[in-house]
């Protein structure tokens, strides 16, 4: 088997499709480990600092 | 309406998502690149299919089914809420949107380059299955652009939950435009038809492994989205706990 398959005259079009696909998963998987890294960091922000003043009330 | 409220508990779905997210994630990661395989190195190129270009059916396909599953799960959180006011589902119809508009883009990218080298042309403004796919684009960011517009959580989930039912009527176009249209390149229905699959074995066993590959990556970047969107929540409630103590 080879490493890169053989394809026939369409072998641009097939490989910019796989390139355009996953290229598309792949901004999706950044997008939500961006979204989900930040929520998590300004939530721990935001608890860090209301048991700070909880300390500080008592 | 005692299980859906069981499920609406967003501690719970921490707790359930938590250890389900990375099992979807390693399910899709399995079935993608089984998929892969399957589409560029294993399975024979049809000729009556134009020949080698119908290895793109592997990534076009699932792109196409998720794009209009998505919306289906998105139109019917959105009703949940609209009806029953949990907040889990508001919350699940705002993560599905981005990704539903992804898959979409993946659906159309890739079906206009397929639609080179097949029909001569990379895209048809009067064929009715792109059209409808395009307008499908454009109901996800129109949701999200309507959500982004409005100054209060409750106003953008109402107008959004609005926007999302009444697209669903969109659903039915593009699943039947092949049959009903006669103006369209595309090619008819050939996995989900009355009559059963027209495609052969060797091309439906890896398809369907591949688009339940992209089914278990969908699932698992909602939930990602959900446990981000929960904790933003989380913490705008924390913030205004916090200022109203200070």
């Amino acid at each position: 088997m080879d490493i890169l398959p053989i394809f026939d005259k369409n072998a641009a079009f097939i490989w910019a499709c796989y390139i355009v696909g996953f290229a598309t998963l792949f901004a999706l998987g950044l997008y939500v480990l961006i979204k989900s890294r930040r929520a998590k960091a300004a939530l721990e922000r935001i608890e860090r600092l209301n048991s700070q003043t909880n300390r500080t009330g008592e | 309406m005692g299980m859906l409220s069981y499920f609406a508990n967003p501690a719970r779905f921490m707790r359930l998502s938590n250890w389900l997210a990375p099992v979807f994630y390693t399910a899709s990661a399995v079935l993608i690149v089984y998929g892969v395989w399957q589409g560029l190195w294993a399975v024979p190129k049809d000729e009556v299919q134009g020949g080698d270009i119908m290895r793109v059916m592997f990534i076009h396909v699932p792109g196409a089914y998720i794009s209009m599953a998505a919306y289906g799960a998105m139109a019917v959180s959105a009703f949940i809420w609209y009806v029953w006011r949990h907040e889990l589902a508001d919350v699940a119809a705002k993560s599905i949107a981005p990704l539903g508009a992804g898959w979409t883009i993946i659906c159309l990218s890739t079906g206009s380059i397929w639609g080179k080298p097949t029909f001569n042309t990379w895209w048809q403004w009067g064929d009715a299955r792109m059209m409808s796919v395009l307008f499908l684009l454009f109901l996800y960011l129109g949701y999200m652009a309507l959500r982004a517009a409005m100054d209060t959580r409750q106003k953008a989930a109402r107008a959004s939950a609005i926007l999302a039912m009444v697209g669903i009527l969109n659903l039915p176009l593009i699943k039947f435009s092949v049959d009903i249209f006669s103006s369209t390149l595309h090619q008819g229905a050939s996995v989900i038809t009355m009559e059963g699959p027209k495609m052969s074995a060797v091309y439906l066993w890896p398809l369907g492994l591949s688009a339940l590959g992209h089914t278990f990556l969908f699932g698992a970047m909602v939930m990602t989205l959900m446990r981000a969107e929960i904790r933003t929540r989380r913490a705008g409630a924390l913030r205004a706990q916090h200022l109203a103590g200070s």
